[in-house]
């Protein structure tokens, strides 16, 4: 795969490392650059008497370097890797110096391990005893966690919602956290995203209320939760906060098509970062969401690039809802996306209506509208289909204008997150132009 | 249970359930739930209010969202923007667009939109709002403006206020009531074309605008200054404001016919001539020594302070050399070859053995920047290399055409080698010689900033503050050409504060070339 600058510098874990980065690229900084098929590598003087030794290998990528940063990648690998786009004539194709061989051995060693153990574990799990002892304690204290959740909704609609706005940070925070302790990472996000709802605007009064109610419906069905269908239970199960084995469903028979990268949005939630990646079926007309997370301060990078299509295989979770995947396979060749395969206004929200009856608790719906109009109409931003229809932009949307600038009043392609009352643009095609926008 | 008594109010069900949520359970009745999903909600346990509400909440609001359909608007589409001819510029040059937009050199932005302009090209549309922004909050980037975002601009430009600098300016109706930067606008673009109308605007005002209103005014009359706005500005002298009668005493000397000019000769006739000993024609014959007899004005009454001239020295500096070095440089310097009947070079060397060389002499190259002579300009910078190296006589290299002042800085960035910053004449010129250099000049400065940051680096030469100071600056005049050799012939174990500015001109420079390459493409 070929790697661009912009797709590099999304690597970087803040801005400041991208400026130390773009510092670097003199390729009279460093020495020894070369690189293969596999690996990258060259030694770049520091501070230090030593020039630190950085290299990458390129298969997935992965970055180590001798210098003292906490940064991942630090502003070296960065470097490197820029310079290796940019300005691949400085390196050597050649056969790694040693500390380079040592390394990448180690890595497919550990690869080879790791397969290893996974066939392994995949043959006998271990300790099946042990396990079920785990999951038990598990399940008791979420339990716990859901009861106690449920005597603080009731605490917080019995003293009215209107009150909402005016709570102290520590109300929500505080139930989230207990949520954690609970092994409920699920809900705790559900209870945090309660919080920012008055800050919406207009009509947040109604919202909260709405989301109380849909938490409470989670909290009630969970009661039951044996009684419910397998695939309804799938998706409780994933909502508070239990994890599918990856490995376990990689393994399992995937949908093969030519998957279109819709858009991409990163989001923090309490010190991870989680990157959504909305992708579309060209044959298959399905919708897909990749979750890449990253703690502290490395930025999730799904690898892939809004506005390129990609043959690949996706396994899909189980559940109702169908959204969310797994990527088996992909191809190294991707082209440029000229079209966002969408839907008039009316089509799309009555295809989410339908999700929604699958699946009470969907929060963001991949909503690909064709023909609208961007423009600033009555406070608000809203997109204004060719039947009169309209919906309204995200409050907290930052390129409105920019979205006006692209469409300059001519119909355009709009793809964003919509949440059932505001739609969060992440990109948009207008002549044939992919354009996406930064959250 | 058909015939129930339906609700007195005619509220919604969905209505009293937020009604009752936002009291808090404890207070409002529950809701009758006439609704239907009401087979549901019949379940409900009663009993349990708090459980019971946010599932009549789960339930009705979920059949409303499971049936909603998009909702109709009420907005007037204004008209599309029309179609531009201008392709927009390439996705490589909008990577650097959006990099100086979010900060980053953003000293490049008005040469990247220049270069776009050059090369037939627009700003890609959706980066036109950041672009705007720039132009809203640094007013040199509206020059080219309007060609660069194209019809689209125009378009999205009208329907923010904010932007309204673009396209349309305001017209000469709403002069009175519009803000200052509107009218700045406004007269700057109508000078260029109509320069007496633009006068007049500002004459009409003129007496119950503010003082800063007044000086942003007066300023802009600098572009197309001709005698016709001699009147106004002659007016002007007498203004409350000193920054407002110091800009007419800038732009009635630059007008060789203007009374303030005519005055100021009057005035200086008798104060500078060829002394009798050496004013015979038959000594200027035989190309002698000429000497000048120098009186010191008398006073600095009101009206020659009226004219320009400050009473109050600065401080070491006798008074009345003081009000002659002011007088000397308002009058044209023509004026003195002819008056004196001897060559500029001949003035030169009589004013520079006389007791007043450094009042004369600062003063006659001042008039020369002025009023741009290309002879005197020649005969000061030629004594200047020679003797002084006064930079202040060195300053009418400006008046020179390109090529010659280019020339004459590198003679002088030769010299000198161990003088840091702007105590070098050669780097202190570089002021005037504004970008992109030449060839020969880009190397030149690159040589003495080489030798000098080796002689620093080996202690030979003492690091001193002054050293390279605008590494931003050099980097937008140097010819992109040398972006490859910038790179090279620095030594190797630089100093931390000589490295710093280095490599920022080496950024800046390559970001320039890579830059204008894409522009290209």
């Amino acid at each position: 795969m070929n790697w661009t600058t912009e797709q590099i510098l999304k690597l970087s874990p803040d801005a400041a490392s991208a400026k130390a980065a773009r510092g670097l690229l003199n390729p009279k900084k460093w020495s020894g650059l070369g690189t293969n098929e596999r690996a990258v590598w060259g030694l770049c003087q520091g501070s230090g008497s030593k020039p630190y030794q950085a290299q990458i290998d390129l298969s997935e990528p992965a970055f180590k370097c001798s210098c003292p940063s906490r940064k991942f990648p630090c502003k070296h690998g960065l470097a490197l890797f820029l310079l290796l786009a940019e300005q691949l004539k400085e390196f050597n194709q050649s056969s790694p110096p040693e500390w380079v061989a040592k390394w990448i051995e180690s890595r497919s060693g550990r690869a080879a391990k790791k397969e290893a153990k996974e066939l392994e574990a995949s043959k006998a799990p271990a300790d099946p005893e042990a396990q079920a002892k785990t999951a038990a304690k598990r399940l008791e204290r979420v339990k716990n966690g859901v009861a106690d959740s449920q005597r603080w909704l009731e605490d917080f609609v019995r003293t009215g919602v209107a009150q909402a706005s005016s709570k102290d940070p520590a109300f929500w925070e505080n139930a989230a956290a207990r949520l954690v302790d609970a092994q409920a990472p699920g809900l705790a996000r559900l209870v945090r995203e309660l919080s920012i709802l008055p800050s919406l605007g207009a009509g947040w009064q109604e919202r909260m209320i709405e989301h109380a109610a849909r938490l409470h419906l989670l909290l009630e069905g969970f009661q039951r939760i044996e009684s419910l269908p397998e695939d309804v239970q799938s998706d409780m199960r994933a909502l508070i906060g239990w994890t599918e084995d990856q490995d376990e469903l990689k393994r399992q028979p995937g949908i093969s098509d030519e998957w279109t990268v819709l858009g991409q949005r990163t989001e923090l939630e309490d010190r991870l970062q989680v990157q959504r990646c909305w992708l579309k079926g060209r044959q298959s007309m399905r919708a897909a969401l990749l979750l890449t997370f990253a703690y502290g301060n490395q930025a999730p990078f799904s690898g892939l690039m809004s506005g390129t299509c990609f043959e690949g295989e996706l396994v899909f979770f189980p559940g109702r809802l169908g959204l969310r995947a797994l990527l088996k396979t992909r191809s190294e060749n991707t082209r440029v996306a000229r079209e966002l395969s969408g839907g008039s206004l009316t089509e799309e929200i009555i295809g989410w209506s339908e999700f929604v009856a699958r699946h009470p608790w969907l929060q963001r719906y991949p909503m690909s509208l064709s023909g609208v109009i961007p423009m600033d109409h009555d406070g608000a931003w809203r997109l204004i289909g060719s039947e009169r229809h309209q919906v309204t932009l995200h409050p907290h949307f930052q390129s409105s204008w920019n979205l006006a600038a692209l469409g300059g009043g001519h119909p355009i392609d709009v793809f964003g997150e919509w949440d059932g009352d505001y739609l969060m643009p992440l990109s948009a095609v207008a002549e044939g132009r992919f354009v996406e926008f930064e959250s | 249970m058909s015939s129930s008594p339906k609700p007195v109010r005619e509220e919604s069900c969905w209505e009293q359930i937020v009604r009752a949520s936002l009291l808090g359970a404890e207070r409002g009745s529950l809701p009758m739930l006439d609704h239907p999903s009401r087979a549901l909600l019949s379940q409900l346990d009663g009993s349990k209010r708090e459980a019971s509400l946010l599932s009549a909440a789960a339930i009705v609001s979920l059949h409303q969202r499971c049936g909603a359909l998009p909702a109709l608007t009420s907005a007037v589409l204004p008209p599309p923007a029309k179609k531009d001819s201008l392709p927009g510029c390439g996705p490589g040059a909008a990577v650097y667009l959006r990099r100086m937009l979010k900060g980053e050199h953003t000293i490049l932005l008005s040469e990247f939109l220049a270069a776009l302009h050059a090369a037939g090209k627009r700003v890609p549309e959706e980066l036109l709002p950041e672009v705007l922004d720039a132009a809203r909050k640094e007013s040199s980037l509206r020059k080219q403006l309007a060609a660069v975002v194209g019809k689209r601009g125009e378009w999205l430009a009208a329907q923010n206020e904010a932007w309204n600098f673009v396209g349309a300016a305001i017209s000469h109706q709403d002069w009175e009531v519009s803000s200052r930067a509107d009218r700045v606008m406004l007269l700057r673009r109508l000078r260029l074309e109509r320069p007496a109308e633009a006068l007049q605007l500002i004459a009409s005002t003129w007496k119950q605008d503010p003082p800063d209103d007044r000086i942003a005014f007066i300023a802009e009359l600098q572009a197309g200054l001709t005698m016709a706005d001699e009147a106004f500005l002659d007016a002007a002298l007498d203004d409350r404001r000193k920054e407002v009668r110091q800009k007419a005493v800038e732009f009635l000397a630059q007008m060789p016919q203007s009374g303030l000019v005519r005055r100021m000769i009057d005035r200086l006739k008798p104060l500078v001539v060829l002394s009798q000993a050496t004013g015979s024609k038959l000594k200027k014959m035989f190309g002698g020594n000429v000497a000048l007899e120098i009186t010191l004005p008398s006073a600095c009454d009101d009206v020659l302070q009226r004219d320009g001239v400050e009473p109050k020295p600065p401080q070491g500096k006798g008074e009345k050399a003081w009000w002659l070095a002011q007088m000397l440089a308002l009058a044209p310097v023509a004026f003195w070859t002819q008056h004196l009947g001897i060559k500029p070079e001949e003035c030169i060397k009589a004013a520079a053995a006389s007791d007043y060389t450094d009042d004369l002499l600062p003063a006659w190259a001042a008039a020369t920047r002025r009023h741009p002579d290309l002879e005197w300009a020649r005969a000061l910078l030629g004594y200047a290399l020679e003797n002084s190296r006064d930079n202040r006589l060195l300053a009418v290299l400006e008046v020179l055409p390109a090529q010659e002042r280019e020339e004459a800085v590198i003679k002088l960035l030769k010299r000198d080698r161990e003088k840091l910053g702007n105590e070098q004449a050669g780097l202190n010129l570089l002021q005037v010689c504004p970008g992109p250099w030449s060839i020969n000049l880009g190397r030149a400065v690159l040589d003495l900033l080489r030798y000098q940051t080796q002689q620093i680096t080996a202690g030979k030469i003492k690091f001193a503050w002054n050293w390279f100071q605008q590494p931003e600056v050099f980097a937008t005049r140097l010819p992109v050409k040398l972006a490859d050799a910038v790179q090279e012939g620095w030594t190797a174990d630089l100093l931390p504060q000589l490295q710093r500015p280095i490599q920022t001109m080496i950024e800046i420079l390559n970001f320039r070339s890579k830059m204008l390459k894409e522009i290209e493409k």
